[in-house]
């Protein structure tokens, strides 16, 4: 079965300022199925907001993808004209961003936002698409506030916010949501609610998923197949839970192992395991490995050489020399 | 004067040693503004909150948002003054001194907060933002407040070499170990981490949570530790408090995560039944 | 709402009034006098004068000539003008309404042109139409507005079929109707055309500088994420959130507007207030003068009030619960 998107070679950069540049997403491809929750697992700095964005092209003016393709439902989006791309954005794809009060307008009503959604892929008169817009607020879940769609963003709390961006990204039916770090900016409570939401549309309305986070924990209950990006690059594949459960790459396992372990044998307030040192700067990156400066495992031709993707299994891959036969 | 002088013939000789800071049935509340001169009515943020901190240990406050935990830690660090209440730090009661009596308590308890870009000056070095405070405190010359400065960043891992850089050109791990140091300076006894380890991903978590840990034994500090993240309070604190809608509901130690979602764990009831209460949800 | 309009009001007339004492003050200040002119004429005598300055209330104090002053207001005639010789109400009331025609229809005009112009600069910031637009403005704000007015009429002598000043043409008291009301439009166009350049590089880059706020936020980039039309997103979305300063400034430029009317008036020989109040200024006839500033006045404090009650309308942001 064709994949819902493909995405081959993708490479986008950052000016840095009239010289230098710093690549953001180095050459990553994947794909997603259809119904499928794919994760992506890395820090701040690894390049997956950039990926995110430059799917839809929605990329800041300083950022520019350099060669790749993404094939979404057999067209490639990096080579469609606007009008075309306009037709994919909010109808074939979605997005949910980080911060939910920032992606709200503050000074129009929430019930209009979303209607506005509506009416730019299907021709609909005002009156039906706030009809409409107060089914979508329904079933994310706030019906029962009381006429919430009269309610500007700045008198919503952030979990309210982020479901009405939600009922945005469903509105049209896509076939994708892209969301990025959704629940990073709540309180615990909320993101357990926010993550049960989305996990209840994927089942529902069958919908592929692409989520961004930094916290694997957001992940184990929702992701099918998680990728791990470093510096730019995916440097491991799999399925959730044996990507969470038996790493195969050294930063995914640091990164594991940082967590606090809460099991009922744990020694509390021990020091955590870190992996030692800072993500390198995009705009100066190491020769070899990127990560060979941080790597326990790490051999002397990781500092000369840059790894190739191997496959240890038919559903795992990884970067990482240690693996290569 | 005489709440204080209550209080303290209410310590028994068994009572534990050591209390830091107890705080007693604080109560803040916000005015909405004035209509031709009549106050409306408040919102009342905190109502009538206790809680103790023991000297060396780390009590961890938690709460869903809008439940007062921030304007606790800004009572608890004396930059907001409770409506009625007492704040006794080391026995000694801090609500009814003047700003100046409350000058050197300020320095003993300082409160770090959760965005360190919003609260570091853009055009000071590193050095220079270490230093602000022994500088404001009048503390010694300026070579002395520099090779302090240089000692702080050290003990909190940072490099030499970075003091001369803008807070902005470090990484964010970088800057959240300078707003230690900075905090560090006035060798305080208590220290309010609103949120401090909010935002941050998982190995620069990791490595900040080990830093502050390792200063806690080295420093002799005492932390309360404000979050909502429940992994983490359950990793580091050794007393839990829950604030729900400005009161004080459960108190008690971790014994286990609440509401964690690893699904490895079992739960303390007490804390998991208020935190269901708090967020409606039942477990899953 | 009605508390915030009640205070706000309570402010304008305060302002109103300070306004009113300040300039008393400042004319009773500044050296001469309306009789002063006839004294240097050798066939008035002193004594003359000095009956005529009685009878004018110039001997009595201050206080008293404001408080006697303020009567004359609560009558509605707000004072006397000695150059006249009659109360200063009906000097003004035509004038005040020619003043209001021209300043409506410059602020109208400059609006509805910097709008447009300032969004589209600013979806468009660092190209060429951008650089255009602001060399363009660049230029009309360093000019002068004296330079711009004398520009205009340079221009109107060229071209034949715009008049060059005055209101309405000599014969027009024998049209009726829309005849007149061409006659009208026509001898507006150079007045507005000058008050508009006058305002319009500010106002451009106003509206540009709101825009680029705004379309540099993370909400625009989610409207685009969710396909809505360009042009949607920039008059639809960006545009509203980009309001609240453009509110503000559309209240200063109320007054800004006014102020400039004066001199555009005075060398356009437009009949209203400008060219009334030089030569009051110049004759040191007081009570014209106060009730030309108060004017202003109440016109750039209506404004303001007007800023206010949109921006609490506009932007739910203000509103206290």
């Amino acid at each position: 079965m064709q994949p819902l998107l493909q995405v081959r070679n993708l490479e986008v950069c950052y000016a840095l300022d009239d010289r230098r540049q710093s690549i953001a997403v180095d050459g990553l491809s994947f794909d997603i199925t259809s119904g499928e929750a794919v994760g992506v697992l890395g820090e701040s700095g690894c390049g997956k907001t950039t990926l995110g964005l430059s799917l839809l092209r929605l990329l800041p003016k300083a950022a520019s993808v350099l060669r790749g393709a993404v094939v979404f439902q057999g067209k490639d989006l990096l080579t469609l004209a606007e009008c075309d791309l306009r037709r994919v954005r909010g109808a074939g794809i979605s997005m949910v961003y980080q911060e939910p009060g920032m992606a709200l307008n503050p000074v129009i009503r929430v019930g209009d936002q979303i209607a506005e959604v509506l009416r730019a892929h299907e021709s609909m008169s005002w009156a039906r698409a706030r009809e409409e817009a107060c089914a979508l607020l329904a079933q994310v879940g706030l019906a029962t506030v009381d006429r919430i769609d009269m309610a500007y963003p700045h008198q919503l709390s952030g979990g309210q916010k982020q479901r009405v961006v939600i009922a945005q990204a469903i509105a049209c039916h896509p076939a994708l949501i892209i969301a990025d770090e959704p629940t990073t900016a709540l309180d615990a409570v909320t993101q357990m609610e926010i993550l049960t939401l989305l996990k209840g549309f994927q089942e529902r309305l069958r919908l592929a998923f692409l989520l961004i986070s930094h916290n694997p924990d957001d992940l184990d209950h929702f992701a099918d197949r998680i990728l791990v990006m470093y510096a730019g690059q995916v440097v491991e594949e799999g399925p959730a839970r044996d990507v969470l459960q038996s790493p195969l790459h050294p930063y995914t396992r640091g990164l594991l192992r940082s967590r606090p372990a809460n099991g009922p044998d744990r020694n509390r307030k021990r020091f955590l395991e870190v992996i030692p040192g800072e993500p390198p700067d995009l705009g100066d990156m190491p020769e070899g490995c990127a990560f060979a400066a941080r790597c326990p495992d790490g051999r002397s031709l990781c500092r000369t050489r840059k790894p190739e993707e191997v496959w240890p299994e038919a559903v795992r891959r990884v970067r990482c020399v240690n693996y290569a036969h | 004067m005489s709440a204080a002088l209550t209080m303290r013939t209410d310590l028994s000789p068994t009572d534990e040693p050591q209390v830091l800071l107890r705080a007693l049935a604080l109560c803040k509340g916000y005015a909405r503004g004035r209509t031709f001169g009549r106050n409306r009515p408040s919102i009342e943020v905190l109502r009538a909150v206790d809680l103790k901190i023991r000297a060396g240990s780390t009590l961890a406050l938690i709460g869903p948002s809008g439940s007062g935990k921030s304007t606790l830690g800004r009572c608890l660090a004396c930059l907001e003054r409770p409506d009625s209440g007492e704040i006794l730090f080391a026995g000694k009661g801090l609500v009814s001194l003047t700003p100046r009596e409350l000058i050197p308590f300020r320095r003993q308890i300082q409160l770090i907060f959760q965005e360190p870009a919003a609260a570091l000056n853009p055009r000071f070095t590193a050095v220079e933002v270490v230093s602000e405070p022994l500088l404001i405190s009048g503390r010694g010359t300026k070579k002395e407040r520099k090779e302090r400065a240089i000692d702080l960043m050290a003990l909190v891992g940072l490099p030499a070499h970075l003091g001369d850089r803008s807070p902005f050109e470090l990484s964010g791990g970088q800057r959240r170990r300078l707003v230690v140091a900075r905090a560090l300076a006035l060798e305080p006894k208590l220290l309010i981490l609103d949120e401090a380890l909010a935002g941050l991903d998982l190995s620069t978590r990791a490595q900040i949570s080990n830093l502050l840990l390792e200063l806690q034994k080295v420093c002799s500090l005492t932390y309360l530790f404000i979050s909502h993240d429940a992994d983490m309070v359950a990793h580091f604190a050794d007393e839990v408090a829950v604030l729900h809608e400005g009161e004080i509901v459960t108190l008690g130690p971790p014994r286990l995560p609440v509401c964690s979602r690893s699904p490895h764990t079992d739960q303390s009831p007490a804390v998991t039944a208020a935190f269901s209460r708090l967020s409606g949800l039942s477990r899953q | 709402m009605i508390h915030f309009l009640a205070q706000r009001l309570a402010r304008a007339l305060f302002v109103l009034f300070g306004v009113s004492v300040l300039t008393f003050v400042l004319i009773d200040l500044a050296p001469g006098e309306y009789f002063q002119a006839m004294r240097l004429s050798p066939q008035i005598s002193r004594e003359t004068v000095a009956a005529l300055r009685i009878e004018y209330g110039l001997e009595r104090p201050l206080p008293a000539r404001y408080l006697r002053w303020l009567g004359s207001v609560s009558r509605g005639e707000l004072g006397f003008s000695f150059a006249y010789n009659s109360p200063v109400w009906p000097l003004l009331r035509t004038r005040t309404g020619n003043t209001l025609i021209l300043t409506f229809s410059a602020l109208a005009c400059s609006w509805l042109v910097a709008i447009p112009i300032g969004v589209m600069v600013a979806s468009r910031a660092g190209r060429w139409q951008d650089r255009i637009f602001g060399i363009g403005t660049a230029f009309l704000q360093a000019t002068p507005d004296v330079l711009i007015g004398l520009g205009v009429l340079a221009l109107a002598l060229r071209v034949r079929w715009l008049p060059t000043g005055g209101m309405y043409a000599p014969a027009t008291s024998e049209i009726e109707g829309s005849g007149k009301m061409k006659d009208l439009v026509l001898h507006m166009v150079l007045p507005v055309l000058a008050l508009t350049a006058g305002m319009l590089p500010v106002l451009v880059r106003h509206v540009r500088s709101a825009m680029l706020e705004v379309l540099d936020t993370p909400f625009i980039t989610a409207a685009r994420g969710h396909g809505i039309p360009p042009c949607r997103i920039l008059f639809g979305y960006a545009l509203p959130a980009a309001a609240n300063p453009l509110i503000s400034m559309f209240g200063l430029s109320v007054g800004a507007l006014l102020s400039g009317s004066l001199l555009i008036e005075v060398i356009m020989s437009w009949p209203g207030v400008g060219p009334m109040l030089l030569e009051a200024i110049l004759q040191r006839d007081p009570y014209v003068v106060v009730a030309v500033v108060l004017f202003s006045t109440l016109f750039l404090v209506a404004g303001s009030l007007l800023a206010d009650v949109c921006l609490y309308i506009a932007d739910p942001r203000i509103r206290v619960e």
